[in-house]
């Protein structure tokens, strides 16, 4: 495997692929700066240009891109509270918080470290699994989905916070939200009053850019109006980059969860990588010393969502190359990009010639580094922009982002989504409704109603609990539920029975 | 209530109205998820019971949610706590008794508009930005863009040589990213 | 009052000059040539609108295809990137490029949505000049006509060709035990089957119904995840294109059971991987029955685009598939070119329809509620 490697990665830096990967790396930065198209989009756009490449340069080119596009992703979501793509939405959250604190370099470095560590490991699991990447993707079906759904819900509980009722009825609207659509059991469009726009549900993209970025912009504007976004305590150390990297290290458990996270939500191919980003964020809160400061800066709560994501790429890579069947939009222009020129993508690929497997991987990683470097020498030039006039600042992002979700679909009703998403995200701040509660919601909705109807039609009720994966599932789910209130009602009985009566 | 003086009318007025804001967005919500459960009630059974059984309990929380508001909108004087009444008792409450405290936090932390001036700026920039989205759906960005960052630069104070070179710039910016690079049609 | 009214009048006035101005240019344009195609009719009306995301110029009618093209042309993709469609819209694009005359440029756009549906209606909107048109298949558009799912008029649609015609294979896992579709039907008797799909379509309705195999669907997010479930064992039987399960009947997941459409020849893609395989024709006695429902990708205009513009890319794709690079290219991709001229294509559209016809009432059951 080691020499597999090599020679993957001999190949990759003989002129003039290495021109190809730079090229890629930083095509793809500057698409994920942009908010609404993403990595996927952008591949796909660029395949025409590969058609002069050798497979391996044209396959290299691709995966830089794709690669990169994640990390400029973060850039966006962390100055200014755009999700570049929908996996970055968890890091918005402590991402922007860091960056009006004035921390916005050590916020960036972490998110570029935790995506290399997560990358790699996911990558590492990856060969080492790979093996068995038939029997693991196999191994999955309709309840452990539905398992690993509720899981995620599980995640919103420890996220609600005091105003339980308000968290509720934002989780119930959320999943409101994503019944909008498809119907699961039949197929047809449901809720979509006749409309072609809604037929397909409304598009996560752009709720998801104007839920995020619309309240934090108008805040921008009208409080901070006169004055920067961050607010930086003059007598507090700069913050480097370099912070973010010690940040990483220190969380390393909170690194090595998150990737195991990320890769089997890529191992899934119901699981989307905006999924395992929330549910790695949830469980580096649960985990952490300080949970509070999630939501208010915890470098944690940038650090688990990147990681995730980055690993979630590495798992990602086995359904799309053990089935053909690929996991997202970024695997499955990878895989008629392969297609193309002349690789065929399927289970007949892992007995074959592992040759283009290990480029895969040096592909997926390479550009990961290079565009983490590139970030990380170039970041805190970015950074200048926190200190821009808000009012010159929001207007400038806004139509930015407005004309980012338009390319996403080149359908203008999504701007106008986006606007009304950004009043309803007002209103949630506003009123104290939890976006994250929601967006989770949004996001977890219709694969908790397809798998359940799935499991219903193919095993019918017992087959929620007749299925090993789904009942370590169920059992880590309820033990996450019911463990802190009793772990906390036998502290008290030994309290009570320690120092007598507590009145 | 006494009947205040006209100098006073606006403060309390104004603490009125921004207490319907609650009111308005529970409504907003309500609607929505009405809107969903009414029509889920026309489907086949199988595709009507999941959103039945999430719609109808939301729907019933906003429903409590609004009362709540309007009650407290009807009478200000009343102390808003924080916990307003006793949340549910299931397992979330004892994690959300943990992190109560930061609730009280984020409320306070979420910078919206207070004073008179900020609320002014909103209002301005969501004007702003739904104008700025009929503009762009009706005819195209590549107007709309700058005519309505120029437009929002000037009305903030800015000299129109600065505003005009940032919209210059941004302009530049996104024909090079999205038209040459990413060829998106506008 | 009479002040702002006064300061007010002048600026209306500019205004009505400058609109004026603008209608006279637009209207010169037309210079008084009269047609007989209402093409003509509607591109004047809608010559001095913009219509947003398509057409960026408001240039007169071209009825008598003078110069055209003379912009760039829009290819729609009505799906996702990275699917069929996509990439064989952006394999010919260049080509279309190199052999439309003025040296104008094809550029390929994703509209996906309503399972393809919503980029041809945005194409069947637009103004049928010739500077729109969208990569498709007969079969979502007929269905949707048939069942009534949206009120598109997809029959009026303008074919300019068919690029390549592909069968679709009823399959099933390879350790079910089933070897042939007779044992399927005997299977059925003890009660419906379940039907892995990515969403129904109406070779899963008709070729089924036609076979007399009872089924319930299993709906998923994409033919991905249909397949792995079949592959699982969790569903029993699904349709899909031949390039979808070619793999995984290559690699011994997946038994071959009937083919809808005629298969490839020998020596094309694909064909070694159901030889031997019966078509659907052939079980169930029904001429053609396969071919209104296996894959024809076809491009297609606005409905009353000029014939001469309909000549010009006709001519163009032609071109393409005379190209022998960009036939190297399909056969490195594995994809089989078909091309057919536009009338050719006007007629498999027609036949589809008139083949789903007699089915509207099993169609329009199974997908409206």
């Amino acid at each position: 495997m080691i020499d597999g490697l090599a020679g993957a990665f001999t190949d990759l830096m003989t002129w003039p692929s290495p021109l190809y990967l730079m090229l890629g790396v930083v095509l793809g930065l500057v698409v994920g700066i942009l908010p609404g198209i993403g990595g996927g989009g952008a591949m796909a756009l660029l395949i025409p240009f590969t058609f002069g490449m050798s497979p391996a340069h044209g396959i290299a080119f691709l995966m830089a891109v794709g690669a990169s596009s994640g990390i400029g992703g973060q850039i966006t979501s962390i100055l200014v509270s755009i999700p570049g793509d929908p996996p970055n939405a968890a890091t918005v959250i402590d991402g922007y918080a860091m960056t009006k604190q004035g921390k916005a370099a050590e916020a960036l470095g972490a998110a570029t470290w935790g995506s290399m560590f997560g990358a790699v490991f996911g990558m590492a699991l990856f060969l080492i699994v790979l093996p068995l990447a038939r029997n693991l993707v196999l191994a999955f079906s309709y309840p452990d989905f539905f398992m690993i759904a509720v899981a995620g819900l599980v995640v919103i509980s420890s996220l609600t916070g005091g105003k339980v009722h308000k968290g509720l009825a934002a989780a119930g609207v959320g999943l409101l939200v994503s019944f909008v659509g498809l119907d699961p059991v039949s197929g047809n469009p449901r809720f979509a009053f006749g409309t072609l726009y809604l037929w397909d549900g409304i598009p996560l993209v752009p709720a998801l850019v104007g839920l995020f970025a619309g309240s934090e912009m108008l805040a921008l504007f009208s409080v901070r109006g006169s004055q920067s976004l961050a607010e930086t305590d003059p007598d507090a150390p700069v913050s480097r980059m370099i912070d973010g990297l010690y940040s990483t290290l220190r969380a390393w458990k909170t690194v090595i969860v998150s990737s195991f996270i990320g890769f089997f939500a890529g191992l899934v191919p119901g699981i989307s990588g905006t999924l395992a980003a929330f549910v790695a964020y949830g469980q580096a809160k649960r985990m952490s010393k300080n949970p509070d400061q999630f939501g208010h800066g915890a470098v944690e709560g940038v650090i688990a969502p990147e990681t995730a994501n980055d690993a979630d790429k590495g798992g990602g890579l086995l359904p799309t190359l053990a089935f053909g069947i690929p996991g997202g939009v970024i695997m499955a222009v990878l895989l008629s990009g392969l297609i193309l020129h002349g690789v065929p993508a399927g289970p007949n690929l892992l007995r074959g010639d592992l040759h283009i497997v290990y480029v895969l991987v040096v592909a997926a990683l390479l550009p990961r580094f290079v565009a983490g470097g590139i970030v990380l020498a170039v970041g805190t030039r970015a950074t200048v922009l926190t200190r821009m006039r808000g009012d010159v600042l929001a207007p400038i992002i806004t139509v930015i982002a407005l004309i980012g979700v338009y390319a996403l679909r080149n359908e203008p009703i999504d701007v106008l989504l986006a606007l009304v998403f950004s009043y309803v995200g007002y209103g949630m701040e506003a009123h104290g409704f939890s976006r994250l509660t929601f967006i989770i919601a949004m996001v977890l909705g219709s694969l908790i109603e397809s798998s359940y109807h799935q499991t219903l039609q193919t095993f019918g009720l017992r087959g929620f609990v007749t299925r090993p994966i789904a009942l370590i599932l169920l059992f880590v789910t309820v033990a996450t539920l019911a463990g802190p209130p009793i772990l906390k009602r036998i502290r008290r009985r030994r309290l009570v029975e320690v120092g007598g009566d507590r009145k | 209530m006494s009947v205040p003086a006209s100098s006073e009318v606006d403060p309390q007025l104004q603490e009125r109205l921004r207490s319907v804001d609650p009111v308005v967005f529970d409504i907003v919500l309500l609607s929505f998820a009405s809107v969903i459960v009414f029509s889920a009630l026309g489907l086949r059974p199988g595709s009507r019971l999941v959103p039945l059984v999430i719609g109808i309990p939301t729907v019933i929380a906003l429903v409590a949610q609004t009362a709540l508001d309007i009650f407290r909108f009807r009478h200000p004087v009343q102390e808003a706590s924080v916990t307003g009444h006793d949340p549910l008792d299931l397992g979330f409450a004892r994690l959300g008794e943990v992190v109560s405290a930061a609730v009280r936090e984020e409320a306070e932390d979420t910078v919206l508009p207070t004073g008179e001036e900020a609320r002014r700026r909103q209002l301005l920039f969501a004007l702003w930005a739904v104008g700025l989205g009929v503009l762009a759906t009706l005819t195209t960005f590549y107007l709309a863009a700058p005519i309505g960052l120029f437009a929002i630069l000037l009305a903030v104070g800015r000299s129109p040589i600065k505003a005009l070179l940032v919209t210059g710039g941004v302009l530049a910016f996104l024909y090079l990213t999205f038209d040459l690079l990413l060829n998106v049609p506008f | 009052m009479h002040r702002t009214t006064a300061r007010k009048l002048p600026t209306v006035l500019i205004l009505l000059l400058v609109f004026t101005l603008v209608l006279a240019a637009c209207a010169s344009d037309d210079g008084g040539e009269t047609t007989t195609t209402t093409a003509a009719a509607t591109t004047t009306a809608a010559a001095t609108a913009t219509t947003a995301g398509e057409t960026t110029t408001t240039a007169g009618p071209v009825d008598d295809c003078d110069g055209y093209p003379t912009q760039d042309v829009v290819l729609v993709v009505p799906y996702n990137p990275g699917g069929g469609f996509d990439t064989w819209a952006r394999t010919i694009a260049p080509y279309l490029e190199t052999y439309l005359p003025n040296g104008v440029n094809v550029i390929v756009e994703n509209r996906a949505g309503a399972g393809g549906l919503v980029g041809v209606t945005e194409v069947f909107g637009s103004d049928p000049e010739g500077y729109t048109m969208a990569i498709t298949e007969p079969g979502v558009l007929v269905t949707s006509l048939i069942a009534g799912t949206t009120d598109t008029a997809f029959d009026e649609l303008t074919v300019l060709g068919q690029l390549t015609v592909a069968p679709e294979v009823i399959v099933v896992a390879a350790d079910s035990g089933w070897e042939t579709i007779e044992d399927v039907q005997a299977a059925a008797a003890d009660g419906p089957l379940l039907m892995a799909t990515g969403g129904v379509a109406a070779v899963n309705i008709v070729s089924f119904d036609a076979l007399g195999i009872p089924w319930t669907n299993v709906v998923h997010e994409g033919s991905g995840e249909a397949m792995l479930s079949i592959i699982r064992g969790d569903t029993d039987i699904t349709v899909f294109p031949l390039s979808s399960v070619e793999e995984n009947v290559t690699a011994g997941d997946m038994t071959p059971l009937v083919v809808v459409g005629t298969p490839p020849a020998a020596g094309q893609p694909g064909a070694d991987v159901i030889a031997g395989v019966p078509t659907l024709d052939e079980v169930t006695g029904i001429e053609g029955l396969g071919s209104a429902l296996e894959q024809h990708r076809i491009l297609v205009a606005a409905p009353g685009t000029p014939s001469c513009v309909v000549d010009i890319l006709d001519g163009a794709i032609e071109a393409s598939f005379g190209d022998a690079e960009f036939l190297t290219l399909l056969n490195e991709a594995g994809r089989i070119p078909g091309w057919a001229d536009a009338a050719s294509g006007q007629a498999i559209l027609e036949n589809t329809l008139s083949a789903l016809q007699q089915y509207a009432d099993l169609l329009r059951e199974q997908l409206t509620d």
